[in-house]
């Protein structure tokens, strides 16, 4: 039996809504920031701290992400149900535009789409 | 399935027109005079409307509130109108606070129910008004399995009865 040294991840890219960055217009990402508090708040309150936990919600900045709209986050595939839940119940909205097991793929996808 | 309100456009052919002919369903509040290209669902919305017997024939009842949503299933059994759509919008649901969606869901489980028991359908649709509040069809599988049905079956069924029930031209 082999061990596995590492949980499954899954990479979102995730449409971040005007509403949010129209309040905080900053370069330094800050709607970004605010965005991401508004989901693990919406997360942990219809799920509970611990399965926010174990989710294990990460931001990952990715340098040629151009548009100030574009988010990738990182979960664990076993929160991928909780997780899109979570985005979809989010006020301002928050679209879930791709889904990808590795990072490369999604990046890929969003140097088509701009 | 995409389910449009904004529907002047939808009159007039287009190049496009026979691509998507069958995989767009127009949604109206009241039966056009003009027939549309497309086929076409009438919506009755909760709070537009008052269910009684004198009520107008309509394919989707869209529910907009969870503490109402008793009230309107007995008054929809009551006027007894089988295989009708009964529409619940994520929209509704992503306003509201976090003892509201648990409300929301509860209410969601207990309409399926209903559903099944009368003949039905649940349609669980984004309600969006814009590009942004749109939901892909892997984000609507989550929300069925957390709300306890299966997916797969869910869409056949909601697949079946838009092929039934939404029709080209007024009947």
């Amino acid at each position: 039996m082999v061990l596995r040294r590492k949980d499954k991840r899954r990479y979102l890219l995730l449409y971040v809504n005007d509403e949010i960055t129209t309040h905080f217009q900053d370069t330094n990402n800050r709607d970004k920031h605010e965005s991401i508090t508004i989901l693990r708040k919406r997360f942990s309150e219809l799920f509970g701290t611990i399965e926010l936990e174990k989710a294990s919600i990460k931001v990952i900045f990715e340098n040629n992400l151009s548009s100030p709209h574009f988010l990738i986050l990182k979960c664990n595939l076993e929160s991928i149900d909780n997780m899109l839940c979570a985005i979809a119940f989010t006020s301002p909205p928050l679209t879930t535009i791709k889904i990808s097991g590795t990072i490369k793929k999604l990046t890929s996808s969003i140097a088509i789409e701009i | 399935m995409i389910g449009i309100d904004n529907t002047k456009e939808y009159f007039k052919e287009s190049v496009q027109t026979h691509v998507i002919n069958d995989s767009l369903v127009l949604r109206f509040n009241i039966k056009p005079k003009k027939s549309p290209l497309f086929k076409y669902l009438l919506v009755l919305n909760e709070s537009e409307t008052k269910i009684n017997s004198k009520i107008p024939f309509f394919d989707i009842f869209s529910l907009n509130s969870w503490y109402t949503y008793k009230i309107m299933l007995k008054k929809l059994k009551k006027l007894n109108r089988k295989n009708i759509g009964i529409e619940i919008k994520i929209r509704e649901i992503r306003n509201s606070n976090s003892y509201e969606v648990g409300k929301w869901i509860k209410s969601i489980k207990e309409i399926n129910k209903f559903c099944k028991l009368t003949d039905n359908q649940l349609i669980i649709s984004s309600g969006a008004e814009t590009n942004y509040e749109s939901i892909s069809g892997h984000t609507f599988d989550s929300i069925l399995r957390i709300l306890e049905i299966e997916p797969m079956k869910y869409w056949n069924e909601l697949e079946k009865w838009i092929n039934t029930r939404a029709y080209y031209g007024p009947s």
